[in-house]
């Protein structure tokens, strides 16, 4: 048998999981428009359900209808059901949002229900993993392989089954050609994308049990990374073609194999390379496919009767309460700066240190996707290549910290251009899964090289020194970031208030239109991607330097996607947002910490920050801001109540602004 | 000058009861004139083709917008089949159909939101059919639109100051962090100016979002206006309006036209408005030229009056 082939075949089994996963993705995104970031949490919780119900004894069967039959396509069903179903007309950005919430809060909501036990050796679903069972020429065939072929194969067949020859399958044939040519010839849609997420959920959850052998360890993490592959494989079949997503799928997994084989193994680049593979595909896919560039977006002629976003907290206030609230924030400010260079212990220092250098990274978030609309899900990743940048700056070159910190940024801002110039124009999707890729593709093939990040043991970073002035103290490094976020604050506010702000603002609105008026939308998005991945730069080699040592750890992708929902919960339209959720969460982490591991801040924060995020179509301007206009709301009744002097008509929601009818002629003229 | 006078052979083969042109192709406005005989054109017709040839001539000198044999296909529709079309400085031109003409298709091939198959476009003296749409915008083209594409959380003031800054191509992020961009004396004053003559000072600083449909015509149209435009095109601005509302923006309209000598290109449905606004007419059919030339000529020609209101035509028309 000719070596290609040996390295090959181990791809097949493999490249079924990749294909269950494309399925599942394609069928979930044509029917209700959703591209479901959430399937690798799908596919987790299900495995845990197995494997939970195996160690308790279950038989594998009993564990495999739970699992499988029961919770998947069940969970299908609730998230079609309770979320995704109402969120049809909105824009493809909160449709990524609500599914990373969800992404996000599964795999940590499982680890309170189950416990965060280390689960070894997953268990198979059918036949003996390790037994070899028979040879294929000269290669060995073993247990886990024959029962991954054969359980997707029967799912293949009762999938064809179903669309093939039964009037459902005919449906949902039709509402993935034109979802509201169905509507018209009165099919209920809403029925046919509940089966169809529900069949996603099934496919997530035999996914999930068939990958778990797969990894000598049960990890949530396998299972996100595995979903580039997914993705990828979906993007060979347009986003649409489920035939060509299966194929992509098997096809995928084999050149992975052989790659493996071909390449010398234990190299960086090797085991890179195969990760690198997928991105590499999916990126091709992003750009070659002039299919893809049409997004699948639900123009829904109603949608712009929807009610305009609501009024931020800030331009509640009137006047008079402006006044009392700046008064009063400025001292709360002297007073906390006041306290942390003098009388709060060291370590709840460091830990605002650390709240304010997430905010600046934050306040990346703000600018692309608040104030451009954009989703970026390679933040953390950007972050690191300005830390890393600037200690190997500084441990090379002797440059002082706070150099090495710009040009960190820089770097970060270089590497954002590369990946916006050909993702940017396909849209907001592309972008997102452009830049999940790219945080994989960096995160295991650039930052363990020892120029880089340095693997495991990462490098070391030192404290800045500006002159005679060191930051070596971590009271005195706390103003530095103090000051550093300000002027970042600063930057965001000035771009919000001017032009660039403005022009943004009208593309989100249209981009027909802010073309039409003479903005270059192109140009206009990478120059804030630029300046957003330059950003998220600087903050990260703060971090790096507060920190003084980082590994690739430290800004693993999974971490960008915590940051998005994080920041879009507490508010992503304000800067003051971004704070809030930067000084907050590593607060809130640190109080939390008393608690046992399985309520600590680690596993409860990420849930609550997912679940809220799950707003984001409802509340685009953040539950926290949401909550801060509610309260600014009663407060001002209350204060009118008290005080009896009636509030100003600014301080009225805008629908009660009495507006002037267009001027008619006089009815004589 | 009812020189550019010309009308198509349309009319007979529809009144023949054959609404589909055979040949896409084998017909266009100019060349149609002698083979179409039977055709009894009201009012005077043009002469010859040479004669037609030097007149084109002359005006792709003069004109501001040139348009000639643009052609688009969306599959196997042809949405516009060679189209040519002028507009001078400083004049009102209107372009008439029924629902899927093409008239949309041409405004965004002018534009630039489509890229036509065929043909090209000049706009004061340059080829622009190779241009993005944001460099024809800043060229001096505006625009509004049928269905309003106004900028959400901006108010009406904002409109005006963004679009005359971004029309000159002067957004900048370093201006944004010196000064956060605030507008110069000069753009304010266009701005007030242009709040005044479009009674919009009222709600100048009001967020467009609760503005009604008037209201947002009338700031697209000062929106459009801000860039300083040579063309003005608007697309059915009347849709979605009643009668004083019309009434109202056609005077508007005119105000705007005496005062800044911006030319206008028309998109209608209510002839009336046209009427009012345009002294030149283009009429589209199935995406092709039925008839161009003075406005009173074109509105009495039988041809135009079957395609468009749907009359079967009397004796005159016909063999």
């Amino acid at each position: 048998m000719p070596q290609i082939v040996v390295y090959g075949l181990p791809g097949i089994p493999l490249g079924c999981i990749f294909a269950l996963i494309a399925v599942g993705l394609v069928l979930a995104y044509t029917t209700s428009g959703v591209f479901n970031l959430a399937f690798g949490a799908e596919a987790y919780a299900a495995a845990l359900l197995f494997y939970v119900a195996v160690h308790a004894g279950w038989p594998k069967w009993a564990a495999f209808v739970v699992s499988v039959v029961l919770f998947g396509p069940a969970l299908g069903l609730a998230m079609d059901r309770y979320l995704f179903r109402h969120i049809r007309t909105a824009s493809t950005l909160a449709k990524l949002i609500a599914s990373l919430g969800l992404l996000i809060a599964i795999p940590r909501l499982t680890e309170v229900i189950f416990g965060n036990a280390v689960r070894m050796a997953p268990p198979s679903l059918i036949l003996n993993p390790n037994h070899i069972y028979f040879h294929l020429g000269s290669y060995a065939v073993s247990g886990i392989e024959i029962s991954t072929v054969g359980v997707t194969t029967a799912a293949l067949i009762v999938l064809i089954g179903l669309f093939g020859f039964t009037q459902l399958g005919l449906r949902m044939r039709a509402v993935v050609e034109s979802p509201r040519m169905v509507q018209l010839t009165g099919i209920n849609a809403d029925r046919v994308s509940m089966v169809a997420w529900v069949i996603s959920g099934a496919f997530a959850s035999l996914a999930g049990v068939l990958l778990a052998p797969l990894y000598a360890q049960l990890l949530d993490y396998n299972f996100t990374g595995l979903l580039v592959s997914g993705i990828a494989a979906a993007a060979i079949g347009g986003f649409t073609s489920l035939p060509l997503a299966f194929a992509g799928g098997i096809g995928l997994g084999v050149i992975q194999e052989i790659l493996g084989g071909y390449l010398p193994s234990g190299s960086i680049l090797s085991s890179g390379l195969q990760d690198a593979f997928p991105f590499l595909v999916l990126v091709v896919m992003l750009v070659a496919l002039p299919s893809l560039k049409r997004e699948h977006e639900t123009n829904d002629p109603l949608a712009s009767c929807d009610p305009p976003p609501p009024p931020l907290a800030s331009t509640l206030r009137n006047q008079s309460f402006d006044r009392w609230t700046r008064y009063a924030s400025w001292t709360i400010l002297f007073i906390f700066v006041l306290s942390v260079v003098t009388w709060i212990p060291g370590n709840w220092v460091f830990t605002l240190s650390q709240g304010m250098v997430f905010s600046i990274i934050f306040l990346s978030i703000t600018l692309l996707t608040g104030m451009s609309g954009q989703l970026s899900l390679a933040q953390a990743t950007f972050a690191g290549v300005g830390a890393f940048a600037a200690g190997q700056l500084a441990d090379h070159f002797g440059l002082s910290v706070i150099a090495g910190m710009f040009v960190g940024g820089l770097l970060a801002a270089a590497v954002g251009i590369i990946v916006a110039i050909p993702t940017l124009r396909m849209g907001t999707l592309a972008l997102a899964l452009g830049t999940f890729a790219l945080a994989l593709l960096v995160g295991s093939v650039v930052f363990p090289y020892s120029w880089a990040g340095n693997g495991n043991s990462g490098i070391s970073v030192p404290r800045p020194l500006i002159g005679p002035v060191s930051f070596q103290d971590d009271r005195a490094f706390f103003l530095l970031s103090l000051v550093i976020l300000v002027l970042c604050s600063l930057v965001i506010i000035m771009i919000r208030r001017g032009m660039v702000g403005r022009s943004l603002l009208a593309l989100r609105s249209s981009e027909v239109a802010a073309s039409t008026i003479g903005i270059d939308v192109r140009r206009l998005k990478i120059m804030v991607f630029a300046l957003s991945s330059g950003i998220a730069g600087i903050g990260g080699a703060l971090f790096a330097s507060l920190q003084q040592s980082v590994s690739p750890a430290d800004f693993s992708y999974d971490l960008s996607l915590l940051f998005v929902v994080v920041v879009v919960t507490a508010g992503v339209r304000t800067v003051e947002g971004a704070i809030e959720a930067g000084i907050g969460y590593y607060l809130l982490l640190q109080i939390m910490d008393f608690l046992p591991a399985r309520y600590s801040g680690g596993v409860i924060l990420p849930i609550l920050f997912g679940l809220g995020a799950l707003s984001y179509a409802r509340h685009p301007e953040g539950l926290v801001e949401f909550q801060k206009r509610v309260w600014t709301e009663r407060l001002l009744r209350l204060r009118d109540r008290l005080g009896g002097t009636p509030s100003t008509p600014d301080s009225d929601l805008p629908d009660e602004v009495v507006i002037p009818a267009v001027h008619h002629p006089p009815a004589t003229g | 000058m009812s020189k550019n006078v010309a009308v198509s052979t349309q009319g007979p083969l529809r009144s023949a009861g054959m609404p589909d042109p055979p040949s896409p192709y084998s017909i266009s406005s100019t060349s149609s004139e002698s083979s179409a005989p039977s055709t009894s054109v009201p009012g005077p017709s043009v002469g010859g083709p040479v004669e037609k040839g030097s007149v084109t001539d002359r005006r792709r000198a003069e004109s501001l917008l040139v348009a000639e044999n643009i052609s688009k296909r969306f599959g196997g529709i042809a949405a516009l089949s060679e189209m040519s079309l002028t507009v001078d400085r400083g004049e009102a031109v209107g372009v008439v159909g029924p629902n899927g003409a093409g008239k949309t298709t041409l405004f965004n091939c002018l534009l630039g939101i489509e890229i036509p198959d065929t043909g090209r476009i000049i706009f004061d003296g340059k080829r622009i059919d190779n241009l993005p749409v944001y460099k024809r915008a800043r060229m001096g083209i505006a625009r509004t639109f049928q269905r309003l594409e106004l900028f959400s959380e901006m108010t009406v003031r904002e409109h005006l100051l963004l679009a005359q800054r971004s029309a000159r191509g002067r957004v900048s992020l370093l201006a944004d962090l010196i000064n956060h961009g605030s507008a110069s004396k000069a753009e304010e004053e266009l701005a007030d100016h242009l709040l005044a003559l479009l009674k919009l000072e009222d709600v100048a600083d009001t967020a467009v979002d609760g503005l009604s449909l008037g209201h947002g015509r009338l700031v697209e149209l000062g929106r459009a206006l801000a860039m300083s435009p040579k063309l003005l095109m608007l697309d059915e601005p009347s849709s979605g309006l009643d009668y004083n509302e019309t009434k109202a923006l056609t005077k508007v309209l005119e105000q705007v036209r005496e005062e800044q000598g911006v030319a206008v290109l028309l998109v209608e449905h209510d002839l009336e408005m046209v009427s009012e606004v345009v002294s030149r007419l283009y009429v589209l059919d199935f995406g092709r030229l039925i008839a161009e030339g003075m406005l009173d000529d074109v509105l009495s020609d039988t041809g135009v009056r079957q395609a468009y209101l749907g009359q079967v035509a009397s004796g005159e028309g016909q063999r």
